[in-house]
């Protein structure tokens, strides 16, 4: 957990420095990062993982909306839908690009997994995943936050 | 040869002091990216919105071709991990002075690296201060952008090849190599010989930007340990090179074979570098395993997969698996 508590450090001193780090929503996303990298130091494992869940799927969900909405606003580009969700956000940058840029195939798979992993545990009653599974899920959501933040605004 | 006088630690506490100093947004010491194969020292945001990253280098011997690449690698990691607009530095503590055939080496990395410096402790505190200060305010080198975007496209499409059935058995532990290179040399020459289809050539040059960024007449050029020549003109050549690789102790090794598969992918005409497209096609033969830490054992391989190689074992059954494949 050391190594991922290092991991968190560093995507949030990656996404300060990237090009998206000076957008307001963007700063919201900074923060919701720091409460993830909190939630790490909650002594119970059920709630511990739940809110591991609760913050990376807010932080990654609301850093792709805000590039797709950001991208929407582009001259030529298609209208939004009327509010992203994670899959209609993946689904517009898979269609539109951000910037010309767009998720590599491995992290679109990243992405609909994240999708499906997080419905799983806020939807359904005293579900929790193990720590090998949280463990999967952070990373996914950590590598999409990583190759999305290299996307130019 | 002058003994080392100052630790890397103190070498490091060093930086810390100089760039804290300079009161920057954010700083994180040892990062942690996991796909790179070496960490930068520092992450920098001097302001948000800028990322700065400070590889340091205390090496224990003089430069060579081998640690220069390797070095130049993790420049190409941390571009394509974080993007072109990281402005990336690099100080190269050596416990030597610098001789006038290193200076090759440092031109390359002078070239390659947004902003780079040697202290080989005759002006010691000049270079480290030098460096912290013109990261700060020293822009990317915007002539390389297009290098690093063709690579990161490169490099998405080959990592879809990888598979960790596939190649389960280099991640072995157990595989450990007690042959020598030149002995497995001589044994792919004899499987070499029998096939009578194929022409063979040793130590097969390919050229790549290299020499052209390091300032270099154009004989100095990658070398392989073999090229496979079909006779067919519309055959594609295979260029082949035999590493023995082992769980500990391979890591420079791989980190100068990444750099090696990624310039031969491109080359130099014009003043600019282009893509080559599917020209070279290295083969990396492997005795040994290329096991990665035990938390993610496939790394070493999903990385050599994603710049180009496609890995065999070095026995002489596969050198024959590579000739028939389609050459």
């Amino acid at each position: 957990m050391q190594t991922f508590k290092k991991e968190i450090e560093t995507i949030l001193t990656h996404l300060a420095g990237s090009k998206w780090a000076t957008h307001g929503g963007v700063q919201e996303v900074l923060k919701e990062y720091g409460h993830l990298e909190g939630a790490a130091r909650t002594p119970t494992q059920t709630r511990r993982v739940s809110l591991q869940i609760f913050h990376a799927s807010r932080a990654i969900d609301s850093f792709l909306a805000h590039l797709a909405t950001h991208e929407s606003k582009k001259p030529g580009k298609p209208a939004p839908p009327a509010y992203f969700t994670l899959g209609s956000s993946l689904s517009y940058i898979k269609t539109n690009s951000i910037g010309g840029s767009r998720f590599s195939p491995t992290t679109e798979l990243d992405i609909q997994a994240i999708t499906k992993d997080r419905n799983k545990y806020l939807h359904v009653a005293n579900v929790f995943p193990a720590d090998v599974e949280i463990r999967r899920f952070l990373i996914r959501t950590t590598t999409a936050l990583r190759e999305a933040a290299i996307f130019p605004p | 040869m002058r003994e080392r006088t100052t630790s890397r630690r103190e070498v490091i506490s060093g930086i810390e002091r100089e760039i804290a100093r300079m009161r920057h947004y954010s700083i994180q010491k040892n990062p942690y990216f996991p796909d790179l194969l070496n960490q930068p020292d520092f992450l920098v945001v001097p302001e948000m919105g800028r990322l700065i990253a400070l590889f340091v280098y205390t090496p224990h011997q003089r430069l060579s071709w081998r640690s220069t690449l390797a070095i130049a690698e993790d420049l190409f990691e941390i571009k394509l991990a974080t993007g072109e607009s990281t402005l990336t530095a690099g100080l190269l503590f050596s416990s030597f002075p610098i001789s006038h055939n290193e200076s090759v080496y440092l031109d390359l990395l002078n070239n390659l690296f947004d902003v780079f410096a040697v202290d080989d402790q005759n002006g010691e505190t000049q270079a480290r201060s030098w460096v912290v200060g013109r990261m700060t305010e020293a822009e990317p080198k915007a002539d390389l952008f297009q290098l690093w975007r063709l690579e990161r496209e490169r490099v998405t499409r080959n990592v879809v090849r990888f598979d960790e059935q596939k190649y389960i058995e280099f991640v072995d532990e157990r595989m450990r190599s007690e042959t020598t290179k030149a002995a497995l040399i001589r044994e792919m020459e004899d499987t070499l010989m029998t096939e009578p289809g194929i022409e063979a050539i040793e130590q097969f040059p390919v050229r790549s930007p290299k020499e052209a960024l390091a300032g270099l007449p154009e004989r100095n050029v990658f070398r392989f340990d073999f090229g496979l020549r079909a006779p067919r003109p519309e055959g594609r050549t295979k260029v082949v090179d035999v590493a023995v690789l082992d769980r500990y102790g391979s890591r420079e090794k791989i980190r100068y074979l990444m750099t090696k598969a990624r310039f031969v992918s491109y080359d130099f005409a014009d003043a600019r570098l282009f893509y080559r497209g599917d020209g070279v096609s290295p083969v990396l033969m492997i005795a040994g395993n290329v096991a990665g830490p035990s938390h993610d054992p496939y790394r070493y391989v999903k990385a050599l997969v994603s710049v180009g190689w496609e890995l065999e074992h070095a026995y002489p059954e596969a050198l024959r698996k590579v000739i028939h494949a389609d050459i």
